[in-house]
């Protein structure tokens, strides 16, 4: 790719690996399974005061007025915090749209609108009940597409005014306020060369992240001027600066602390309920303050996800060649725009999907809506656009009737390909076209045993995945080595559960040659003294933080060769590292033990060779660039990643009843590093995704209104959902230049493909096309029946 | 959270009474698995929470004669481990192997799904298509009555003070029956739609329907058409017409549409006329 900086020391040559040591368990796992792991409701302080919030029951309203009056009486209350309390303090990640709670207008049901503390829970809880609010309602916008028109209300009335931290070619005067433009080539001739244009809209509702612990946040404030704060955050240094940010102060005031989390998935990235807790902490200082969510607020008042309406005009040849394409994205980003830009971009150039299109005119909107704000969620922007692109594919096929694998083959991204934003794709970024190929025949070689009253399908995709990130999105490490020879490691990213610690321990291990009992690694995360980790999001860490880890690796070894230097009065360049000990490359019988040298070598008369062995690493993404804001073309993305994904399925003809088969992926990884661990990331994000396909489905009011915020009504696929399905993950390993040994990020990828499969599967067997998710029962049997399949 | 209670845990059912009697505001607890949910989403703050899980008088599966009589206290579990239940009333058998999920299924009681009376409650169409009877137990002693009456609107049981002691069904009437339900995923879900169908010992059927009205429903019209002989196609049709035109689902439920749980209605009827053995393989009736 243009402007990348090639290195590949990592793959070749010295630290070419056959092998990566394996662990016998992850590193959290005794932990976690004796309940002695601590998470964020298990801390707890003498004096804490618990905050229960307010939230609004519209919307959309005026606040007219609070009357706290009866709520001050509760006897226990230390203090109600309500809008009319802020003064300054605003929430900036790139749009400065959002403040720690309402003030005079509430745009999302679920918002803040005031805090009660107490020491005592149910005494808040009372106090919470007698506070006054007095609300004007207005009409409410539920879906980016009521949201453009003309006479819509305003989510924002004056965004213009609003600090951003990048351009976003917001649309002054309207709920649009992310502007993605992507233009290459030239459309309108590709549109007048084209056989057939075919145009499709794809609907992805808004979904919640659904993780096991809900978020939760304690601060306190030791001086009006520094703050500590615990939080369950993917994001601790981000959090730091968002703070700090939001009270003029320096990031070095403000410490953050985030052990495990249960579960993130996106939804505890950039920040949610963190700025609130430090806000409301502020105004009872040296106390530490609570915010814990319970499960309907973690569904309507934290971060949401996806909610995309993709449009598809592609321009084809009668042989199925992509020709161009103008795709129209819309997105209900809810009430605050920051956690949302860089998806809105992200969807925008992915909607090519991995295709080479030489004509792409793309307009991806980020709109304001009544909802609670939509983040991050595994897959970013990639779930939404391969729906809508994996199942045009799928049509186009069907309506130039055609091989619909021929199709896909035909356009397929290869080496030598320029992609959406302008970059050329090379070997290195990995094999597509054998992943798809490998789908492909998996799928065929199954045999249905079919069963009197069902039909069955099967349906394939194609993905690509990219991180999108600020560019100077940094990760780094330190390395120890011990007197005795061993090592401690830290570094950036933090454990949710992904096992991204013992991931590090192993690259460690092998990256050192040591075994991996030598090597210890700092699994929380505090601001004041841990390595910066920009955010633990993208599919990044393994890659990136791998990458630093490695870079303390090298400098490490250079240190331990020089007292080996001093010691065996040998040149560095002709010493060998060899884990345990290092060799003189001339004569192998001449060596230093590594634990003898590694602090410095004491000899017998206390002397003292040498130094300490404790390096850093640091890595910095090379080469990216902001796109323009014109054509959208620009070194957006580091790296790449591909995949196909497939499925078999079964209908019951009688109540729609979709039961899964066989759920697969095969994705090029680059490098496995833990071959279990990988394969659960790959299900995991297929499941979660299956989520997305059948299922999972924000629902709102006449109102407004969150009506499904709880597992009543919020379904999630179990483990009796995958009770009859084999499940498949094939490696390929076609090594990344940056990634220790050749590894990828592969955390989100088991998403990115899984709904369009399931559509084209319910194609395949019903020869119904399915255009809105979830495709639950209901919808597939409806359209059964609209379509004439059924003669009840 | 919870609002503060008084836990109370009675050993004899006049020790129930007496707590009722000393505090208006009590609430009884069986398994807890509707009534906790409530209590934490403050929807109840009762001043006594009486635990009546001691109370072994309401436990327990016998027969008696020509009836089984199934304790209110009874869990899900005991239900669906019971050999007599499985052999002679199937449907009790196939709900409890629907109900909840494994660990709610050993915690939740049969009468505490039954004096919830939440519209697609497991035990609503099956024990109202078997003619089941309730035992309520009062100050004043025991009494007997059908469950269509002890039953009457959503969430409503007829209850004064009363506790209910068991269900008692008759099983000689009944010589097969059938249970299925309808839900969005394989895992613990409540029911979309359910369906129970009874063939008597007198070759008539009854059928009755879940959550598309109040209580379970029952239509005479349908049962007719079942119990007639030469059973095709056509037959299925009529039934899915009478549905169309007698039953109107609430167009807000979030669980499914109104359309499509009256063609539910007619798939899972189906699918209990294949389990009773009067419907082959072929799929159309």
């Amino acid at each position: 790719m243009q402007n990348r900086h090639l290195s590949l020391k990592y793959i070749e040559g010295e630290f070419k690996m056959v092998d990566i040591p394996q662990a016998e368990k992850r590193i959290d796992l005794d932990k976690k399974i004796s309940g002695e792991a601590q998470f964020i409701d298990d801390i707890s302080f003498q004096g804490m005061l618990h905050a229960l919030v307010l939230r609004s029951p519209h919307a959309h309203a005026e606040i007219v007025d609070i009357n706290l009056d009866q709520a001050l009486q509760v006897e226990g209350i230390e203090k109600i915090i309500t809008g009319q309390d802020i003064k300054d303090e605003v929430i900036n990640v790139d749009i400065g749209d959002h403040r720690p709670l309402a003030i005079d207008k509430v745009r999302f049901q679920g918002e803040p609108v005031a805090v009660v503390l107490s020491e005592d829970k149910w005494k808040a809880k009372k106090a919470l009940n007698l506070i006054e609010v007095e609300y004007n309602p207005l009409k409410a916008v539920m879906n980016a597409r009521e949201a453009i028109k003309e006479d819509r209300p305003l989510v924002h009335e004056n965004q213009d005014q609003y600090d951003r931290h990048l351009n976003t070619n917001h649309h002054p005067g309207t709920n649009i306020f992310r502007h993605y433009k992507l233009r290459k080539g030239n459309v309108d001739q590709a549109f007048e060369n084209a056989d057939k244009i075919i145009e499709n809209t794809y609907d992805y509702p808004q979904r919640s992240h659904t993780q096991m612990e809900p978020h939760g946040a304690i601060a306190k404030w030791t001086t009006d001027q520094e703050m500590v704060m615990y939080a369950s955050t993917q994001s601790p240094f981000f959090v730091r600066t968002t703070i700090a940010d939001m009270f003029n102060i320096s990031d070095t005031n403000i410490t953050v602390k985030a052990g495990y989390l249960g579960g993130g998935f996106g939804g505890k990235s950039d920040v949610s309920i963190e700025p609130l807790t430090a806000f409301i902490a502020k105004f009872v200082p040296n106390k530490y303050v609570k915010l814990k969510l319970d499960r309907e607020e973690a569904f309507n008042a934290s971060l949401i996800a996806r909610g995309a309406e993709v449009n598809l005009k592609t321009a084809v040849t009668q042989e199925g060649k992509i020709l161009g394409e103008k795709a129209s994205l819309y997105f209900s980003s809810g009430a605050y725009g920051s956690t949302s830009v860089h998806i809105v971009t992200a969807a925008g150039h992915n909607s090519s999907g991995p295709y080479e299109i030489d004509n792409m005119e793309v307009d991806s909107y980020g709109v304001y809506t009544n909802t609670p704000p939509v983040g991050a969620f595994r897959g970013y922007g990639h779930p939404e656009v391969h729906w809508a692109k994996e199942r045009q594919i799928h049509l186009i096929a069907k309506e130039l009737d055609l091989n619909e694998h021929q199709v896909r083959l035909k356009n397929m991204l290869r080496p030598g390909s320029i992609n959406a934003l302008g970059q050329e794709i090379e070997e290195e970024n990995g094999d597509l076209i054998g992943c798809y190929e490998k789908i492909k025949k998996k799928l065929d070689q199954i045999e249905i045993d079919k069963k009197p009253g069902k039909v069955y399908g099967k349906g394939i995709a194609a993905i690509m995945k990219s991180p999108v990130m600020p560019t100077n999105s940094a990760a780094s490490a330190t390395l120890r080595f011990n007197e005795e020879g061993t090592v401690d490691i830290a570094c950036s990213g933090s454990e949710m559960g992904q096992g991204t610690k013992t991931a590090m321990k192993q690259i460690a291990a092998a990256g050192l040659k040591l075994p991996l009992e030598k090597i210890k690694i700092k699994e929380d995360i505090s601001t004041d003294n841990s390595p910066y980790g920009w955010q633990t999001i993208g599919s990044t860490t393994t890659w990136k933080a791998g990458r630093a880890v490695m870079d303390a690796i090298e400098k490490a070894i250079d240190k331990l060769k020089e007292n080996a230097e001093l010691l065996l009065d040998i040149e560095k360049d002709k010493l060998e590292y060899q884990g345990e000990k290092i060799v003189s490359k001339d004569d192998e019988n001449i060596y230093v033990k590594t634990e003898d040298i590694c602090f410095g070598h004491l000899s017998e008369n206390g002397l003292v060779t040498g130094e300490p062995v404790q390096t850093y690493g640091t890595y910095m993404p090379k080469g990216l660039t902001y796109t323009d804001p014109e054509t959208g073309q620009g070194n957006a993305a580091a790296e790449w990643t591909f995949g196909a994904q497939g499925v078999v399925i079964e209908i019951d003809k009688e109540t729609g009843e979709l039961k899964l088969l066989n759920m697969m992926m095969a994705i090029d990884a680059g490098k496995v590093i833990s071959p279990k661990m990988a394969r659960g990331q790959i299900i995991g994000g297929m499941v979660q995704e299956m989520g997305g396909a059948l299922t999972e489905e924000l629902k709102y009011g006449k109102n407004g209104e969150m009506r499904n915020n709880s597992f009543t009504d919020y379904k999630i696929p179990t483990p009796l959902d995958l009770y009859d399905a084999d499940l498949d993950v094939f490696f390929f390993e076609t090594p990344e230049p940056i990634g220790p040994f050749g590894a990828r990020g592969i955390a989100e990828h088991g998403t990115v493909g899984i709904t369009p499969a399931f559509g084209n599967a319910i194609s395949d067997a019903l020869g119904i096309e399915m255009f809105e998710l979830p495709l639950s029962r209901e919808k597939i049997y409806l359209k059964m029946i609209e379509e004439g399949d059924l003669d009840v | 959270m919870f609002s503060p209670f008084e836990y109370k845990r009675p050993e004899t059912i006049e020790e129930v009474f007496e707590l009722l009697n000393q505090n208006d505001n009590s609430q009884i607890v069986a398994g807890g698995t509707d009534l906790l949910v409530k209590l934490r989403e403050a929807e109840s703050s009762p001043d006594f929470l009486i635990d009546i899980k001691e109370l072994d008088e309401l436990k327990g599966i016998e027969q008696e004669n020509n009836e089984i009589k199934i304790g209110a206290l009874t869990t899900i579990t005991e239900i669906k481990e019971n050999k007599l239940i499985k052999d002679k009333l199937y449907a009790l058998y196939q709900a409890a192997s629907e109900f909840g999920c494994y660990e709610i299924r050993n915690r939740a009681t049969i009468g505490g799904n039954v004096v919830h009376a939440s519209p697609g409650a497991e035990y609503g169409v099956p024990l109202f298509a078997l003619e089941a009877e309730v035992e309520v137990v009062g100050q004043n002693g025991i009494k007997r009555l059908p469950i269509e009456e002890f039953w009457y609107d959503v969430g409503r049981v007829k209850l004064d003070n009363e506790l209910l002691k068991s269900i008692i069904i008759n099983i000689d009437k009944n010589e097969k029956s059938s249970y299925h339900r309808l839900s969005r995923v394989e895992g613990m879900d409540l029911a979309v739609v359910n369906t129970a169908l009874v063939k008597r010992s007198d070759n008539k059927y009854r059928s009755y329907f879940g959550t598309v009205a109040r209580t379970p429903y029952q239509n005479k019209k349908i049962d007719a058409i079942l119990s007639k002989e030469n059973f095709n196609k056509k037959s299925f049709k009529k039934i899915q017409d009478i549905i169309n035109e007698s039953v109107s689902p609430r167009s807000s439920s979030l669980r499914a549409s109104p359309e499509y749980k009256k063609r539910m209605v007619v798939s899972l009827l189906k699918k209990c006329l294949r389990d009773i053995g009067e419907l082959g393989d072929d799929i159309d009736g």
